[in-house]
């Protein structure tokens, strides 16, 4: 019998070790959708391994699943770097989200100071919330204050079920990312 | 007859000018009075508001020792000049009105925990295999195998031992030497790329280093000559310049391998 349990301990830890091996080479592939999705289908059995939830979190956030963020944010407490990830998944969250609100029912962000990060969705916020909004656009485009070769167009597109937020990221004309959010 | 009511007129007017040098001393006295209450108080204030203000961050016990012997502190020339304004709000230190927006950072730190998991069991997986290095110094084995090395040119032995096979070449460096001769006619970043890896493998940091620059000078958005470069640098002794070279890197891209090397070589683990 114990020898059993014995077995059964070291077959999971291998299993599971070998789970979190395919999503880091995803991830280090930049397979970051392939990660986020196998990362789902397993993440009820491993949502107590910090690493996993952070592994995977960083997987959905690089593919834009950035509302597969709110479970990892909750779960991510244990350790001072799951805070400091969760801290920086739960802005980028709430800026999308208030961004969204923004765009569709003109919610004002010109008196909102809030944190920033790295990633597109805070840099295109922090750019709409300066903006002037004296009349509704059908798309914004700015213009990054480091690279004024780099710019971002912002705008609504009509989805079959819903209506998605569209970034596009463009260097001297040329489209480079386009991310949807919705 | 005596008129009684010019003789009354009369005496109240001397009474009235009787009284003018006392209405006047007390006015004097109470407006005197009153300045005194408008200057000597105020500085007060200010004294006390810039002790507060210097102070603050020190100890009670400090405080108290400060306010009994008032030693000349370098902040008496602003509050010289703040009375002459006359305003106590310039005395305050205000706080910055563009405070620096909070910039919160990814930490990836547990990635180099999950490497470190998958290096063990590399190494737990294959015990046999020997040392990159060494067996290249020995020139008895190529461990290092591209997709631009021609497979027809190197003569391979397989030897099978159970179930592992080991692929052993014996020859030396020719395969390299063609690699170059390849590289300098037509300038593939793939071949000056694959020869700075081997040239790391196998110890060669300075030829490494040159042909990673060599690689990046051609084409920059190659992630993998960034890594030769800057693991070929910190072999050099040039720790600061890969750090440098990989963050001035990475704020071009966002590259997880130049990130997990930039933290390995601050916290001291690759060297």
């Amino acid at each position: 019998m114990r020898l059993l349990v014995l077995i059964s301990c070291f077959l999971f830890s291998f299993a599971f070790a070998d789970i979190k091996t395919s999503l880091y080479h995803l991830y280090q592939d930049k397979q970051y959708e392939e990660a986020c999705k196998e990362g789902l289908k397993v993440f009820q059995q491993y949502r107590k391994d910090e690493e996993f939830v952070s592994l995977y979190a960083f997987s959905c956030l690089h593919a834009d699943y950035i509302d597969r963020l709110a479970i990892p944010i909750s779960l991510l407490k244990k350790t001072e770097e799951a805070r400091s990830n969760a801290a920086y998944f739960s802005v980028i969250l709430m800026q999308k989200k208030l961004l969204y609100h923004a765009l569709l029912d003109g919610y004002e962000l010109n008196e909102l100071k809030l944190p920033t990060t790295d990633h597109v969705l805070s840099i295109v916020f922090g750019l709409y919330s300066k903006a002037p909004h004296d009349r509704k656009q059908n798309h914004y485009m700015f213009f990054d204050k480091q690279n004024d070769k780099v710019s971002y167009k912002l705008y609504i597109k009509n989805g079959n079920h819903s209506k998605k937020m569209v970034i596009e990221e463009y260097y001297d004309t040329i489209m480079t990312h386009r991310h949807t959010y919705w | 007859m005596l008129n009684i009511h010019e003789l009354e007129r009369q005496w109240l007017r001397y009474k009235i000018k009787s009284y003018i040098p006392l209405v006047l001393s007390i006015f004097a006295s109470v407006s005197i009075i009153a300045l005194l209450f408008i200057y000597v108080p105020l500085s007060d204030t200010i004294d006390t508001a810039v002790e507060i203000t210097e102070v603050e961050p020190i100890t009670a016990q400090v405080q108290t020792v400060t306010k009994q012997e008032p030693t000349p502190e370098p902040v008496v020339a602003p509050i010289e000049l703040n009375i002459a304004d006359n305003t106590q709000v310039k005395i305050k230190v205000e706080p910055k009105e563009e405070r620096h927006t909070l910039v919160l950072k990814p930490s990836l730190h547990f990635m180099d925990n999950i490497e470190d998991g998958l290096t063990a069991f590399i190494e737990e997986e294959m015990p046999m295999q020997e040392p990159l290095t060494s067996s290249l110094q020995s020139n008895d084995t190529l461990a290092v195998l591209d997709d631009n090395e021609n497979p027809d040119s190197t003569s391979t032995t397989e030897q099978t031992d159970e179930n592992r096979l080991n692929i052993t070449s014996n020859q030396d460096d020719s395969d390299l030497k063609d690699v170059i001769r390849r590289f300098k006619k037509n300038k593939n970043p793939a071949l000056s790329l694959f020869i700075a890896k081997r040239y790391y493998a196998a110890g060669e940091y300075q030829k490494s280093y040159n042909y990673a620059l060599m690689t990046n000078e051609i084409d920059k958005n190659i992630e993998e000559s960034w890594i030769i470069f800057s693991k070929s640098l910190v072999k050099l002794g040039q720790h600061e310049l890969a750090m440098n070279t990989l963050k001035s890197y990475l704020k071009t891209t966002k590259s997880t391998a130049a990130d997990v090397l930039l933290r390995k070589i601050e916290s001291g683990t690759f060297k």
